[in-house]
């Protein structure tokens, strides 16, 4: 188990969450829920839809899309968060690689949290440009 | 009563008649030839927003802020309003009429009612993606960079709208790049 400031040093490490004040990000620790699974364990698949994000503690988590592994991701690293913005199926599968710990953090807990804090949805605007632009410049140069 | 600058409109503009208290004519942009910004009343300008897609949900509150901090403009046909590789100091969001969106001069969409172009620029300070042109007569809303970020701050049912509208341009921008 890690300690509920552990989840918080692991958020501050997010891009995502790394403006936040104390008070915003222990929000959103506080609407998050620590959950171990075992190596071969789905957290998302690719077409369904989808409800949460995953912050990964612990373990290594395989990215998968038309079965065909596209990136590996390990501890401090972000999954699914779109779906907490949208209600569109997911992109890709998640697949633990290894034993994981993640921290999962649901829509419904997020969602109430995004209206009330300003900062948290703004950061997420910023950081959600910057990753269209790189997108945007790869597919069209 | 004050009135504004009220010349009349040069013959390519169909200006209807005015139904606010004041109309004023504001040469905005002299990049972009001459902007007619016309101050409509403050609530029509209200029921105006209240049916663009984009502000569904938001209160009556919420409108207000988004409308004191916006201006309704109307664009002739050919109208650049967003110079790819430009710095970008305006949102806009189209209220009515439709613009083309090209890349390097390749049309790569075409956007209507609700739409909002631009905002990527005042959220990251980068240069403009694409140009948009009107492509009809259009009217449209403009957030100006100052105004842009307490728009999102204050009214929260827009900026979840736009989170929204992000992510799904990440996930066809990822789809249609990764396959």
């Amino acid at each position: 188990m890690f300690g509920k400031d552990q989840h918080i040093e692991h958020l501050r490490q997010l891009p995502l969450f790394a403006s936040l004040s104390k008070k915003e990000i222990t929000a959103v620790a506080k609407a998050s829920d620590e959950i171990s699974f075992p190596a071969g364990h789905e957290l998302l698949t690719e077409g369904e839809s989808g409800t949460e994000a995953f912050v990964v503690l612990d373990g290594t988590v395989d990215i998968k899309r038309k079965g065909r592994k596209i990136a590996s991701l390990g501890a401090g690293e972000i999954i699914g968060e779109l779906a907490l913005l949208d209600h569109t199926p997911r992109g890709a599968t998640a697949v633990c690689a290894t034993d994981c710990t993640v921290l999962v953090i649901d829509r419904r807990h997020f969602a109430p949290l995004l209206e009330s804090t300003p900062a948290l949805a703004v950061k997420f605007l910023q950081e959600l440009a910057g990753r269209l632009r790189a997108l945007d410049r790869t597919a069209f140069g | 009563m004050t009135t504004g600058t009220d010349r009349p409109a040069p013959p390519h503009t169909t200006r209807r008649p005015p139904t606010a208290r004041h109309v004023t004519i504001v040469i905005a942009d002299p990049r972009c030839g001459l902007w007619f910004r016309r101050m409509a009343s403050k609530q029509a300008k209200i029921d105006h927003l209240s049916k663009v897609p984009l502000f569904e949900g938001c209160s009556k509150k919420e409108l207000e802020r988004v409308a004191r901090a916006s201006d309704e403009i109307v664009m002739t046909p050919g109208t650049v309003i967003v110079d790819q590789g430009q710095t970008g100091r305006e949102a806009f969001v189209v209220m009515d009429g439709t613009v083309v969106v090209k890349r390097s001069n390749r049309k790569v969409a075409t956007l209507g009612p609700g739409d909002v172009v631009g905002e990527l620029s005042l959220l990251d300070h980068g240069p403009r993606t694409a140009s948009v042109i009107c492509e009809t007569d259009c009217t449209l809303l403009v957030i100006e960079q100052r105004h842009f970020r307490g728009v999102i701050e204050e009214v929260p049912t827009l900026a979840i709208r736009l989170l929204a509208t992000l992510a799904s341009r990440i996930r066809d921008l990822d789809r249609s790049y990764y396959g």
